[in-house]
């Protein structure tokens, strides 16, 4: 085994650690799965989980020298490692959920722990990519995965419609993606992203090619992030997949599609910002404001936070049309333009790790109470009733949601705050008051769902069981949307260090 | 040492409330209501006490330093973006939160009594004291930004407590107004905030929290070229919160909820918000005489309205709900002519005399069997003996009678609105008092005077309230009494105790706005002071005038007041009845077509298809996955998407490429 990882990696085995540990893991958990028949259902589980804490550990001990890797096709640094604790995080939170749901709906899927571990590791690629080739490399891993993941729960009609859906799709949006990097390539010759660098600094590049073919790409990656109009698939995929996939994909996936969507939109800065700017600043607008109003008229809660989730889409995105804002881009202005583009870039990181939170505890609590209670599981009205069955789920699910409306003194809050406040300082005041009219129009249909967990009486439950270890796990997210809601200052001192390192 | 652990109160003064929320929120009903309601009164009693602390704390300091500052934490802190996790006390929000803990300690034992039988017991007092907790956020908040969460807290809870007896559609719906609402008023306020933000931000040194009144303050300079918009927008805030119009509508629906809740937060305390949060920003509103302006007439509009509405309501809450709106109408009418002393002064009467109005409603709601409508109460003088001598305490004090403590606050406004030259806005001020008091007489005739006119059945259940309830009404009918004393005019030989103790915080604006004022008025102090008594006595004459009218007409000439509602084919009294068709006019204007777009536009267009090709598909699929899955792409939804994708990718690309 070692002689053969020697020679291709050889020195650099190092910064690639935690991406070998991830890769090694899942074929080792496929492995086991298949070859040893003594097997307890939840062993698999404890395996993925070592090895998510494994590859987490030596992130945090093992903090390798910055730098391109494999010949520049990585890129090795701190906005990488920013990245893979949030997808190893998310990783380990989808395998506690989805251990908690195979035991309540008796439903067992083997297959979930490699699949989850792959994705991870395409999400790592993705976040560390410094060239193309791996840009494709990456997002194919973690959506071939996901694919099956959303798709392959045995005879559930939804589950697979939602997959193939996916599929079918990503596979559309895929071929844009190869389309737009064959363009790029033809236009820097090549397709590392220094490559890209040395063509745009170059004498008259060639503009057309470099417009037409980042737009395609932009596509690709607007796809995955559930951009309008490349959004149609979020609602149904979102409703179809089982409860602790769609937490996993309306975080994990969404923040690995912005990692490189960040990363893509910096490298083609300024040339394509004027030519984007106006554009993307249309696309954020009706993302943010579609994506609100329609969660207004939903009935399921899934599907509703998939339309939130668009909608965060939109903020977010807000966040990336700030960083290429003529001001932030203007060349005679460029002090002040870092300032600007570096509040937007830390504002989107943070903004992610509170989407992240604050997401992923909302679906822990549906994960536990949507399935396994018949047909209309996931029906806001079964929510009525919830504070009196089960305080803490409540509770949990409230503190979510809060933060998810943007209340203070929740991180969601705090996420919009530096958001708006970056898009503020660039300038564009009627962005941000679309953001905060879309926000305040938000808060009602999170309270809806509030009002039915408190104020409702209660229904008749088939499900009265209590997966304690998803509760307490959720709850813990909630400590941490509260906390970081009241002591945001480190984190985002931190995101604003790790932006930096890729704007030099 | 000492000085360190009085500031360090504040903190306390707002986390004990949130402890008892806690506690009561997450054990529930696993809490017996002894211990539930107990906890709850126990820990607004600690904050009320713990503010009388600050506040003689306060009293022993000289009157140009009284501030105290407690700052927990950095909240925000990048660049020279600083924000502040703290609270500070000065004479201002000192009174404020002495009204809140103290009337919310009275209302907490009210309430014990009133929801003793209540299914919801522990949550309504986990509401309840969340509910102080936000308001006192609110109030002690060191910052803008923390003024702003407690804003949202507070909105919270009432939206919780209104929709609090939740099998009423009603209560259900009137909920949902309020919140809807107060989502305009919050646009205004967070919009407001941003400009300060964005105009201040760049000027800042490090350390300043950009947020904080003393900054703000200090940097007003800075701010006044867009003072006017700023103050604007934050009284869109104010006029929602603090149920102005245009957006008053919602607080008549709130009294929905539990009588108490009326009580504290939708007469006493958060309704309050908005004039507080003018009274903090002072000094930004008086650099802007367009604002002030607006304020002023926004206030004296709103006490004419809404007290022409309560004219003829038979709701006994909803006349107390358009009193409320009226004389939250008298408050902003005070800032707004740049008495913002005396505005808060009548924030504080108006807390006393309005809890106690509601609270007595409340008793009497809850003897005649949970009836609201007052054409079948009357004769309950004898019968609800307590009840009756504090209702008709809190009466006098709205209508203006000397000396109880409407007299002093509000007669304090008028003539401030006449002696800074707002004379039209006194006479609209003067009628409103006289209305005032009419309808106040009319109710307490309805209620208490003449025949019973309820069911035997009823009749034979009304009684007196336990004295959990009665208590609280005693104690607040003298206060509703002597309360305004602290305020007792020059005029009248007294102190004007209450305006020298605020003198410090509003002085600044004082010294801008009021100087024209100042200079002519030292020449005519006397005639001023001639002009004052002749005002006052106006005023007194013209609300007893009031009292006795309404008096007369609904107990001995009943006649009086069925031919007036024929006067002019009944034109007149439909209109105020129907509370001049606002609601309808905002539900044909904005609900309505808001609704239909978001139904049947979105929803059905967009969403709905999706939805009906997904279960239709569902229903049929008893077949294979693999037949189901063929039958999805055949069935077009899926090319759908795939054709918007490629319609969504040509427009962006043919826009790149004729841009570029």
């Amino acid at each position: 085994m070692n002689e053969f990882f020697i020679p291709a990696v050889g020195s650099q085995a190092g910064p690639l650690l935690p991406y070998l540990i991830v890769a090694a893991g899942g074929l080792l958990v496929m492995l086991v799965d298949s070859f040893v028949k003594t097997l307890k259902k939840d062993h698999l589980s404890y395996l993925t989980l070592f090895v998510l804490l494994g590859a987490i550990l030596v992130q945090i001990t093992r903090v390798p020298q910055d730098g391109p890797v494999l010949g520049g096709m990585m890129l090795i640094g701190a906005y990488a490692r920013f990245f893979n604790f949030l997808f190893l995080g998310v990783g380990v939170m989808t395998t506690i959920f989805a251990t908690g749901g195979f035991d309540r709906d008796g439903l067992y899927r083997p297959e979930f722990y490699p699949l989850l571990l792959f994705s991870i590791l395409g999400m790592m690629v993705l976040a560390a990519a410094n060239d193309l080739l791996t840009v494709f490399l990456g997002i194919e891993t973690m959506s071939l995965s996901v694919y099956v993941l959303a798709g392959g729960v045995h005879g559930n009609v939804r589950s697979s419609e939602a997959g193939f859906k996916y599929l079918v799709l990503g596979g559309f949006s895929s071929a844009f993606l190869l389309m737009g990097m064959a363009l790029l390539y033809g236009f820097a010759g090549g397709t590392g992203f220094a490559d890209l660098t040395a063509a745009l600094r170059g004498d008259s590049p060639d503009i057309t090619l470099l417009t037409l073919g980042s737009g395609l790409v932009l596509v690709g990656m607007g796809f995955k992030v559930a951009m309008v109009p490349f959004h149609m698939w979020t609602p149904d995929v979102y409703e179809g997949a089982p409860s602790y996939i769609t937490g996993f994909m309306a975080t994990a996936v969404k923040a690995a599609g912005f990692a490189i969507l960040v990363r893509f939109v910096l490298l083609l800065q300024p040339q394509t910002a004027f030519a984007w700017y106006p554009v993307l600043t249309a696309l954020t607008v009706i993302t943010m404001t579609l994506g609100n109003l329609v969660a207004l008229a939903q009935s399921n809660i899934k599907r509703m936070l998939a339309w939130s989730s668009i909608a965060h889409a939109g903020y977010l995105l807000l966040g990336v049309v700030t960083m290429i804002s003529p001001a932030a881009g203007d060349s005679e202005m460029m002090l002040r333009s870092s300032e600007i583009g570096g509040s937007a870039g830390s504002a989107i990181l943070f903004y992610l790790i509170a989407y992240t939170l604050m997401n992923l505890a909302a679906f822990g609590i549906i994960n536990i109470l949507g399935k396994g209670r018949g047909e209309d599981g996931e029906e806001i009205h079964r929510y009525a009733g919830l504070y009196h069955r089960n305080p803490v789920a409540a509770a949990t699910l409230t503190v979510a949601l809060l933060s998810l409306a943007g209340i203070p003194p929740m991180v969601g809050f705090m996420g919009k705050f530096y958001l708006f406040s970056a898009v503020v300082r660039a300038g564009l005041i009627p962005l941000a008051i679309i953001g905060v009219v879309n926000s305040l129009i938000s808060v009602y249909y999170y309270l809806r769902v509030m009002v039915m967990m408190y104020m409702k009486d209660e229904e008749e439950d088939t499900y009265s069981g209590t997966e304690w270890v998803s509760v307490v796990t959720s709850g813990m997210l909630a400590l941490l949307v509260i906390y970081l809601g009241i002591q945001p200052n480190a984190f985002q001192r931190a995101a604003e260090v790790i932006f930096r390192q890729i704007t030099f | 040492m000492e000085s360190h652990s009085t500031e360090i109160l504040l903190r306390w003064i707002v986390l004990i409330p949130l402890l008892g929320a806690a506690v009561n929120g997450l054990l529930n009903r696993k809490l017996p209501r002894q211990v539930a309601g107990l906890l709850a009164c126990t820990t607004v009693g600690i904050s009320f006490a713990l503010s009388i602390v600050v506040f003689l704390r306060l009293l022993g300091m000289e009157a140009e330093h009284r501030f105290l500052t407690d700052t927990v934490a950095t909240w925000i802190g990048y660049g020279n973006l600083s924000v502040d996790l703290g609270f500070a006390i000065d004479p201002l929000n000192a009174v404020m939160a002495l009204v809140v803990t103290g009337i919310g300690f009275l209302i907490h034992v009210y309430s014990l009594g009133y929801m003793a039988h209540d299914q919801g017991f522990q949550r309504f007092f986990a509401y309840l004291n969340l509910f102080i907790f936000s308001m006192m956020t609110l109030v002690l908040g060191e910052n803008l930004l923390m003024l702003f969460v407690g804003w949202e807290g507070v909105g919270l809870c009432s939206y919780l407590l209104i929709s609090f007896w939740f099998n009423d559609e009603a209560n259900a719906a009137a909920g949902k107004k309020a919140f809807i609402v107060n989502r305009i008023g919050d646009f205004g306020f967070l919009i407001g905030m941003f400009l300060i933000g964005a105009t201040l931000l760049p000027h800042l040194q490090g350390g300043e929290g950009l947020f904080s009144f003393q900054t703000l303050q200090h940097h007003t300079d800075l701010l006044a070229p867009v003072a006017t918009v700023i103050c604007l927008l934050l009284f869109v805030g104010a006029t929602g919160k603090s149920a102005q119009i245009p957006l008053y509508i919602w607080l008549p629906d709130a009294m929905a909820g539990p009588t108490p809740v009326s009580a504290l937060i939708h007469a006493a305390t958060m309704v309050t918000a908005g004039v507080y949060m003018i009274a903090r920003m002072n000094f930004l509103f008086v650099m802007s005489d367009t604002a002030m302006l607006v304020v002023a007439i926004v206030g004296a509009a709103t006490a004419i309205f809404a007290s022409s509405i309560a004219l003829v309501q038979n709701d006994i809450k909803k006349v107390l709900a358009y009193s409320t709106v009226s004389q939250l109408g008298y408050m902003m009418l005070a800032c707004g002519v740049g008495a913002f002393g005396v505005g808060i002064f009548h924030v504080m009467t108006h807390a006393f005399f309005k809890a106690l109005l509601f609270l007595g409603s409340g008793s009497v709601i809850h003897a005649m069997s949970d009836e609201q409508d007052m054409r079948v109460m009357g004769g309950l003088k004898n019968k609800l003996p307590i009840t009756y001598w504090t209702f008709l305490i809190g009466t006098l004090a709205i209508a203006g009678v000397f000396p109880a403590a409407g007299f002093f606050s509000k007669d304090e406004i008028l003539w401030k609105a006449w002696s800074s030259g707002h004379h039209i806005l006194w006479g609209v001020g003067f009628l409103a008092a006289g209305m005032t008091a009419f309808y106040m007489m009319r109710l307490v005739a309805m209620t208490f005077y003449g025949q019973n006119r309820a069911s035997a059945e009823v009749k034979s259940h009304i009684h007196e309230s336990p004295a959990t309830m009665t208590i609280p009404l005693i104690v607040l009918a003298g206060l509703a009494l002597v309360g305004g004393w602290i305020g007792w005019p020059h005029f009248l030989g007294g102190g004007a105790w209450f305006e020298a103790w605020l003198e410090p915080v509003f002085s600044g604006g004082h010294a801008a706005h009021g100087a024209v004022v100042h200079s002519a008025g030292e020449a005519h102090v006397a005639h001023d002071v001639a002009m004052e008594w002749t005002l006052a006595g106006a005023s007194l004459a013209w609300g007893i005038l009031g009292l006795g009218v309404g008096w007369f007409i609904y107990t001995k000439k009943l006649a009086t007041a069925d031919s007036f509602k024929k006067f002019a084919g009944g034109f007149p009294h439909r209109v105020l009845l129907n509370k001049y068709y606002v609601d309808e006019g905002y539900e044909a204007a904005f609900i309505r077509p808001g609704f239909r777009l978001s139904k049947t536009v979105l929803w059905k267009v967009i969403d709905a298809g999706v939805i009906d090709g997904l279960l239709v598909n569902g229903a049929a699929l008893v077949v294979a996955v693999v037949g189901s899955v063929l039958r999805i792409f055949q069935n077009g939804m899926v090319r759908f998407y795939a054709w918007s994708f490629t319609i969504g990718v040509t427009v962006f690309i043919l826009y790149l490429s004729f841009s570029g």
